[in-house]
């Protein structure tokens, strides 16, 4: 397993391990964006015919890319057919179903290549036996500056207004009530799912979910968050800017406020498209900025982006490092800047703490 | 249609099972379906985002205390008799391509000073002689959740509480590699009007007398490969398969099987399902699926010398099998008879049958259709004197069919 950063060059590692073992291959990716990308390198690379596997084609040549979601459908037919699996953004591979792909392959090579290893269900020691161990690693902080863009992370506190901190500290209050009342730790590995299953099972429950929802949706989209947004978006004119929310909610009402384009899972492909190749031309003559909730988390290529502004999110580390690595692609004079908004003393503090718990950040 | 995760389905062993059907639970499913279809009619005209939300909270409020998955499911049945307006589509996708790329050149040229949002859209709507309230609502006016309620067309709780078996079965066959229907009626016509639906639908069947392979009675065996053992459009076939069900359960009796893979691990289980007559399903005897209405509607307004007769008769050929052509040529001016049958793009394997059936002895002559994506070559039947095989790769093309027939049809 090779972990490289967004933009340091892993499909490159992984056309010279094809080259070097000379084996029919299969690439596994997990979206149907990513697929489109592989087939091309390949085709360019190699010059040879590239099978295509999902989103209603199959055709299986000796270098073939595939969707996990298909390669798991039809292993049956494919396993015995390739020496070399490439597993990309392989840290989707221990889920119990790609697993399971990996498991019925008989492909003696394999080569996982990810940016962020770590899963929060520690499945990732699933991966010396699905592909093999990590090989070879470096992070973001080795490579900026050098084959990634230097860059900056800037964390911007804003405070709520005092109508919305009264209803953010009642609704809060609802909340840490059930879970106290109930014996739920969330700090524990079940305590999420506790608290769903609980919630569901009592009005007092399901009070305690709508007030979880609440305070969340006030610290996510608080009005002073989105007036900096503005004065981000200003400050920024020039530049190519990707604006990350938790939900699709708050990035449609980034969208109407600013007038700026926004991709989201129900945004058509050609739509989408145009947005990135908006975005690529500049303000000039295309767009300034973006919004999207999470569908640019992963794999895209945005070389043109150089910063992000991260208004809400999860605690996972992996998003948060996804992110910063959508702005980090190597351009000449790139200087690329990432912002966090976080609401001050909610529990957003916490989750930009528990996101940010990885080198990039320190 | 009810997905996989809304069944109330549990292993027994290598076999899955539905939960039991009886009058209470039919009742309650009823009870459920009549608050939620009666939230649904008081919530006409607002938009799709308000309903769903409104029938969230009714199904939350009637779910108190008792099944949440039942309550989901019948939650579905009854949105999927919801009839929203048409998407804006390309209009709002345009409106936002040049509001949006006018927006951020106007952000750039005001240099230093914020970027002023309401003189923007003024300026913006003026020119496009609307107004800028008008602009707010069109934006994103395509986005479903934008789309107005028109009408409730859900059926009536009691017929929907009736049907709600077979609807959690139809989910269940989403996932499955292979059916096995064997099925019995009084009726010929019944007969005729399942294979005619099965054809309708795209289905490719393997159907075969059960008198010839079991010595009981009377009926067909019908064989379907499930959407989870084809290479492409698994989906769409799966609704085709799903919309079948309802014809197979309006014969006297029937019988069905079913390999599935179930559960996140797709562990594979054997399914059944028994049952008789619930309610005719009538599909017209000459209706065609979209892509072979198109071809019949060009050939017959070509001058080829054929007519095409839509409902033609079943072919049967004991001991090998049952072939139903879609059509049949018949060349006006001897009567020749050249019949045809559409193989689309979803099994392979079902190409492969019909070359075993003609080289069993299918005595008709008969000219199958396959898409080319099924990778199959035209060769295959060469050696056929009464029979062809045309690949095509997109649409169906009068000319070369019209050339195949000349081959296969005797000389006059």
């Amino acid at each position: 397993m090779v972990v490289l950063p967004t933009g340091a060059g892993k499909t490159h590692v992984a056309c010279l391990a094809i080259d070097d073992r000379r084996r029919s291959t299969l690439v596994l990716a997990p979206t149907l964006d990513l697929v489109r990308q592989w087939y091309d390198v390949l085709r360019a690379t190699f010059g040879v015919p590239v099978g295509v596997i999902g989103g209603g084609d199959y055709g299986v040549e000796a270098l073939t890319v595939s969707t996990y979601d298909s390669a798991y459908l039809h292993m049956e037919h494919l396993g015995d057919k390739f020496g070399l699996l490439v597993f990309d953004e392989c840290h989707h591979l221990p889920g119990p179903a790609y697993a399971l792909a990996a498991r019925a392959a008989v492909a003696p090579f394999r080569l996982g290549l990810t940016a962020t290893p770590e899963r929060a269900d520690g499945r990732h020691a699933d991966f010396d036996e699905l592909c093999g161990p990590i090989v070879y690693r470096k992070d973001i902080v080795d490579l900026s500056g050098g084959y990634l863009s230097s860059y900056e992370t800037v964390r911007l506190t804003v405070e709520l207004g005092p109508e919305d901190r009264l209803a953010h500290d009642e609704a809060r209050a609802v909340y840490r009530d059930f879970i106290a009342r109930n014996g739920i730790r969330m700090s524990s590995p079940s305590g999420w799912s506790d608290f769903i299953i609980r919630s569901s099972r009592s009005e007092d429950g399901r009070r305690a979910m709508t007030a979880y929802r609440r305070q969340r949706e006030i610290a996510f989209a608080a009005p002073a968050k989105l007036d900096y947004v503005g004065l981000l978006l200003d400050r920024h004119r020039e530049d190519r800017v990707l604006l990350f929310t938790q939900d699709n909610a708050t990035a449609y009402a980034l969208s109407r406020r600013f007038l700026i384009p926004i991709i989201t899972h129900e945004t058509r492909v050609r739509e989408r498209s145009e947005i990135l190749a908006g975005l690529a031309r500049g303000p000039a003559d295309g767009y300034g900025a973006v919004v999207t909730s999470k569908v640019l988390n992963e794999g895209v290529d945005i070389p043109a982006a150089n910063v992000a502004v991260v208004v809400s999110g999860s605690a996972s580390v992996r998003e948060h490092v996804q992110r910063l690595g959508r702005i980090l692609r190597a351009q000449a004079g790139k200087h690329a800047l990432l912002y966090e908004l976080v609401t001050g003393n909610t529990a957003e503090t916490y989750t930009s703490a528990r996101r940010r718990d990885h080198s990039a950040y320190r | 249609m009810l997905t996989a995760d809304l069944v109330a389905a549990r292993r027994r062993g290598d076999e899955l099972r539905l939960a039991p059907s009886d009058d209470a639970r039919r009742e309650r499913i009823a009870t459920l379906a009549a608050a939620l279809t009666a939230r649904a009619r008081a919530e006409i005209g607002s938009l799709r985002d308000d309903v769903e939300e409104a029938l969230r909270q009714t199904a939350t409020a009637l779910e108190e205390g008792g099944d949440r998955r039942l309550g989901a499911a019948v939650g579905k049945l009854v949105r999927d008799g919801l009839r929203f307006e048409e998407s804006a589509g390309e209009t709002a996708t345009e409106l936002r391509r040049e509001l949006f790329t006018q927006a951020a050149a106007a952000r750039l040229a005001a240099g230093l000073a914020p970027f002023d949002r309401r003189a923007f859209l003024d300026g913006f709507a003026d020119a496009h002689a609307t107004t800028p309230a008008a602009l707010e609502t069109a934006l994103y006016a395509d986005r479903p959740g934008a789309q107005r309620l028109l009408a409730v067309e859900v059926p009536a709780p009691a017929l929907l509480a009736a049907g709600f078996e077979i609807s959690e079965a139809q989910a269940v066959l989403l996932r499955a590699t292979k059916i096995v229907a064997e099925v019995e009626s009084s009726d010929a016509a019944l007969y005729r009007g399942l294979f005619r639906t099965l054809k309708f639908l795209r289905l490719l069947p393997v159907i075969t007398r059960l008198d010839e392979t079991r010595e009981k009675r009377g009926g067909y065996r019908v064989e379907m490969d499930g959407p989870l053992s084809l290479f492409q459009s698994g989906g769409r076939y799966g609704l085709s398969l799903a919309l079948a069900l309802p014809a197979i359960a309006a014969c006297d009796r029937w019988t069905l099987e079913a390999d599935v893979r179930w559960g996140a691990e797709r562990r594979p289980l054997r399914f059944r399902l028994a049952g008789e007559t619930s309610a005719a399903v009538a599909t017209p005897d000459d209706a065609l699926p979209e892509e072979l209405a198109t071809f019949v509607s060009a050939f017959e307004r070509a001058a080829t010398g054929w007519r095409i007769d839509r409902a033609p008769a079943i072919l049967d050929l004991p001991g090998a099998g049952l072939c139903v052509p879609d059509l049949c040529f018949v060349r006006t001016d001897d009567g020749a008879r050249v019949y045809f049958e559409l193989l689309g793009f979803w099994s392979r394997e079902a190409v492969f049958r019909r070359i075993d059936l003609v080289r069993a002895g299918l005595p008709q002559k008969i000219l199958f259709a396959a898409s080319k994506s099924l990778r199959v070559g035209e060769s295959l039947l060469d050696d056929a004197p009464s029979a062809a095989l045309y690949v095509f790769s997109r649409v169906l093309n009068v000319r070369t069919i019209l050339d195949h027939l000349e081959r296969i049809a005797p000389t006059p």
